[in-house]
């Protein structure tokens, strides 16, 4: 029938309190662009935030982290998704990212794409839209 | 597809979110996945819950999955949210309150779009619960927006159904209005502290006095939930709905009714396997053709009207029926 619209999950992890962006980005990629949002809400475990991904089928997960770690969260959260069978899910960062540690997450391809700080939202939803191919 | 069928019953969530992605998707395949799914499904419990925006759906969705997991049963739960209509989109965020069945494997939330326009949704949902049915899944509780004909059919899907009202928002009205009444099994009355509760009470209760007669002697149940931040009342209320719930249910197997439901899914079900099969390869053509367009916009110059032209789809599409020779 009609197109198939992206399902996109916005998630937030552990003790990371700034939620704000993440309602304000799930807004736009619904209103701008057409997409289907999950909004985690605040403090997900990684457990959580696979097993929810899983449950809802998404093809992308958008993890923002303002902590300043996110080696802690991006590589062990690939690692959930794979063993519970999302390996095709796309996994993106944004938010606060370290530039050493940007490299090393797309370097490793735990992270297809880090939306660097101050990325639009019209850019975020390009780059979804291109890779996904639609 | 004997694997799919094994992987979904053996409650494989990567093959049960798939085939639920292409139902809501409406890809033309699922047909055949559901067909084999079919003659595993009829055992569980399923429970509508409907009402308002912000009445608290959700929030209450969650604590009956917590009171039946008390009780042992496995739960599934479909949230279906609306597309917005401008850009085809949907925050789904219903199972945001959901978040502390997370990691639980006994329980299976998922949220499902409406997806707007040409209908379809809760052909979408009724298969969705055969999906969580054949996976084995104990209850199935769906959740709706309780506006619209659409979530009114969705409810067709339900063994029992709750309506969830709240005081103060013109509900008493309402529900009048929307014949909320007669497909409700129980009312509850939540944010039960807030002014005006006892007024909502009373004109419900003076609704259902109006009733003749009440099929298996079952008179829906009025429960007040209060106080969410009250945590042990809040749940012990809910406790309590989840246990009308299957009271209702037993009923309905007791009384023989469980027949009526059926017919009633069945009824549903069979109507939107029609459509699917007949209305929407044609709708489908005529919109991918540009003439539903074109037909709009006759309407629109009031060059033709929508009756003629609805016939002259049916005369190309409608085979002629053979009149019998005199």
């Amino acid at each position: 029938m009609a197109q198939k619209p992206i399902k996109v999950m916005v998630a937030k992890a552990s003790l990371d309190q700034d939620g704000k962006e993440a309602r304000i980005l799930a807004r736009a990629l619904k209103d701008q662009g057409g997409m289907d949002v999950i909004y985690t809400g605040l403090y997900r475990s990684l457990e959580e935030i696979a097993e929810q991904s899983l449950q809802e089928d998404v093809n992308i997960v958008l993890l923002l982290i303002h902590t300043s770690a996110p080696m802690d969260i991006y590589p062990p959260l690939r690692r959930e998704l794979d063993q519970r069978g999302g390996e095709n899910i796309v996994l993106t960062a944004g938010g606060h990212i370290p530039r050493v540690n940007k490299e090393a997450l797309q370097k490793t391809g735990v992270v297809k794409k880090v939306f660097d700080y101050g990325t639009s939202a019209a850019g975020i939803i390009d780059w979804i839209h291109r890779e996904l191919k639609v | 597809m004997e694997d799919k069928t094994r992987k979904i019953r053996e409650g494989d969530i990567r093959a049960v979110s798939r085939l639920i992605r292409n139902l809501e998707d409406r890809i033309p395949t699922t047909d055949e996945a559901i067909r084999h799914l079919f003659p595993f499904t009829g055992k569980a419990h399923i429970i509508g819950i409907t009402g308002s925006p912000g009445a608290g759906k959700s929030t209450l969705t969650d604590e009956l999955i917590y009171a039946f997991r008390q009780m042992g049963k496995t739960v599934g739960v479909m949230a279906v949210d609306p597309t917005s209509p401008f850009s085809g989109g949907a925050i789904l965020g219903d199972r945001i309150r959901m978040q502390r069945h997370a990691e639980d494997p006994g329980v299976f939330v998922r949220s499902l779009a409406t997806r707007g326009a040409l209908g379809g949704l809760s052909k979408a949902v009724g298969e969705g619960i055969h999906v969580l049915d054949a996976m084995g899944k104990d209850i199935i509780i769906v959740e709706t927006v309780g506006t619209g004909q659409q979530e009114v059919e969705i409810i067709d899907h339900a063994h029992t159904v709750i309506v969830v009202l709240v005081p103060g928002m013109g509900d008493e009205i309402q529900a009048i209005k929307a014949g909320i009444l007669e497909i409700a099994d129980i009312f509850v009355i939540n944010k039960a502290d807030r002014e005006g509760a006892g007024k909502l009470f009373k004109e419900i209760r003076g609704s259902l006095d109006m009733a003749k007669n009440f099929p298996g002697g079952w008179r829906p149940p009025i429960l007040m939930v209060e106080s969410l931040f009250e945590t042990h009342s809040f749940s012990q209320s809910v406790a309590e709905l989840a246990q009308k719930t299957l009271d209702h249910h037993q009923l309905l197997i007791d009384k023989d009714l469980m027949g009526d439901r059926k017919r009633r899914k069945a009824t549903a079900e069979m109507n939107e396997a029609i459509r699917a099969a007949v209305l929407e390869p044609v709708l489908d053509e005529l919109v991918s053709s540009g003439r539903l367009d074109e037909m709009i916009q006759k309407l629109v110059d009031r060059a033709s009207d929508p009756y003629t032209m609805a016939a002259e789809v049916a005369k190309q599409y409608l085979a002629p029926k053979k009149t019998e020779e005199p």
